[in-house]
């Protein structure tokens, strides 16, 4: 059973559409997903979590048919890490970890073993910490629940290069120690692609490639793919 | 002293009023124009408890609580919700709610014309005064709104804090997309909210009849005290819409009282502008009210 299978998805916000005919699958590895700006990448993760309006296809998480499930219900099967505002800036971090774990305790050794860091600011507020340490927050935040499932959606997103590394070290590490889905929506190409087993190529709201990272990093029309040359396609 | 009586009474019974309002404010960003004609529900169950039922007028708490709360899940689940899911804007939410107001009132007038025709009793600019009790020589309106009040401060304290369902609440109210990515059921929370806000001001409609006169138009006097008092406290503070009802309570019936001692008893017509100061002066010198001095307080603590 593929975790996540996508077939013939079409979606957007409202009348605004954004992809186009979409297949998507992910296995348990780290699938990488990019893209130019405005190419549909995080829209995909949204629709898989029910916050983007899905016009027709079908998505499955592990063979179970998820389109039009309200958001809630589908979250207790997958882990989605949004670009900003992920986590909850006006209570602690203990109760940021005891809302994601809900309706179960946090498993407190399974988050400090990933984020030892938390252990002695359980208590403060999570609008004090550092956006590295924010971001460290919600990722720890997705994996209280263990989940087979997890969506990050760019979690190097204004960080530091020291603090990029930091959090895509530490998705390896995850996925490593979890054998888990997951899948990485990243501007940081080429430091994306190099933890990824598996990778996509979007543009103008269209797939545009997938395959192995490398086949795609030996690619001669790499950069101009990057630069948003290939939209013309799909105007 | 029956002066100071008077504006104890009404000070607590316009925190409990506030603090409903500003729940739902909070949590929906919708101002609540009909949160008055809840506690005019809430009077007239008293009534019908007291005169029709021959009971003591604090029984009809439970099902004004009911009622009230039930009535506002009415507003939030059939025509605001919808409205939220249609429209981003403000404005037709706003319009939604004084619609539903003036849509109470017609309900209010055909109970208390029911009441009058089936039952012969009177149903307008009643006052249920005379059923209240003394303890310790005290109206018992006096001790039951302010221990209310008391109890409303601490219960919303450990329900916010100390609760699963407090966390998802604040959750909810800080990033309700946030929230649903961590299988809160948003709607629920909010749904549990209003009918608590409804049921809030059912209960205080309750406190109202048994002390000042019921009529089925006094929601409409009563809502620039409340929106004075929710926004004096910040607006979005539980704990600062409290004070807030009560500078404004206190401040509404002793002022009053004192302008008529001076100046004679034709100023007391004129005792709505002093909500409507408070409003004005507020939002032009001190936008955020209360709600910074409370956060401080809160954060002390």
């Amino acid at each position: 059973m593929m975790p996540i299978s996508i077939d013939s998805l079409c979606c957007g916000y409202g009348k605004h559409q954004i992809l186009y005919d979409v297949s998507f699958e992910a296995g348990q590895q780290i699938t990488v997903i990019v893209g130019s700006n405005g190419s549909g990448k995080s829209t995909l993760l949204k629709a898989i979590c029910g916050l983007a309006d899905v016009y027709s296809g079908e998505i499955s998480l592990y063979d179970k048919r998820i389109t039009g499930l309200p958001t809630y219900k589908i979250m207790s099967m997958v882990s989605y890490m949004p670009q900003t505002n992920n986590v909850f800036g006006d209570i602690t971090i203990r109760d940021n970890l005891l809302v994601a774990s809900m309706p179960d305790k946090p498993d407190w050794n399974h988050i400090f073993e990933f984020f030892p860091m938390l252990q002695d600011r359980l208590h403060q507020k999570a609008k004090d910490l550092s956006g590295g340490q924010r971001q460290l927050l919600a990722m720890a935040m997705c994996i209280s629940k263990k989940p087979n499932i997890i969506l990050f959606d760019e979690p190097t997103a204004s960080l530091s290069p020291a603090a990029s590394n930091m959090v895509l070290e530490k998705i390896k590490e995850i996925q490593t120690a979890l054998h888990n889905c997951i899948v990485l929506v990243e501007q940081n190409v080429k430091d994306a692609l190099a933890i990824g087993d598996r990778c996509y190529l979007f543009a103008g709201g269209k797939k545009m490639f997938s395959g192995k990272p490398d086949v795609l990093l030996a690619d001669k029309d790499f950069d101009s793919k990057f630069l948003g040359l290939a939209d013309d396609n799909t105007s | 002293m029956i002066i100071l009586v008077d504006a104890a009474i009404y000070a607590t019974i316009l925190s409990i009023l506030c603090v409903g309002l500003t729940l739902t404010y909070k949590i929906t960003n919708v101002p609540n124009f009909a949160h008055t004609s809840f506690a005019i529900l809430g009077m007239y169950m008293a009534l019908i408890v007291t005169k029709i039922f021959d009971a003591n007028p604090y029984l009809a708490i439970p099902m004004a609580f009911v009622v009230s709360g039930a009535t506002s899940l009415f507003l939030y689940y059939f025509v605001l919700r919808i409205l939220q899911k249609r429209t981003k804007s403000f404005l037709p939410l706003i319009v939604a709610t004084l619609s539903f107001d003036i849509f109470m009132i017609g309900i209010l007038n055909i109970l208390a014309d029911t009441i009058t025709s089936e039952f012969q009793v009177i149903s307008r600019d009643f006052t249920l005064r005379s059923h209240d009790i003394l303890i310790f020589d005290m109206p018992a309106i006096l001790i039951l709104s302010l221990a209310a009040t008391a109890c409303l401060v601490l219960g919303l304290y450990y329900m916010l804090y100390k609760t699963k369902f407090g966390i998802k609440m604040r959750c909810s109210i800080e990033n309700t997309s946030l929230a649903q990515i961590y299988c809160i059921n948003t709607q629920r929370v909010f749904c549990v909210s209003w009918f608590l806000s409804g049921g809030l001001g059912g209960t205080a409609g309750v406190f109202l009849a048994v002390w000042f006169q019921g009529d089925p138009g006094l929601s409409v006097l009563l809502l620039p005290s409340v929106f004075a008092g929710s926004i004096v406290g910040g607006f979005t503070s539980i704990y600062g819409s409290i004070v807030g009802g009560l500078v404004i309570g206190f401040s509404e019936i002793l002022v009053t009282d004192l302008l008529a001692r001076n100046f004679g008893y034709w100023i007391v017509s004129y005792r709505p502008i002093i909500p409507f100061l408070f409003i004005i002066t507020t939002l032009l010198l001190w936008p955020r009210g209360l709600s910074e001095i409370i956060k401080k307080v809160q954060e002390r603590i």
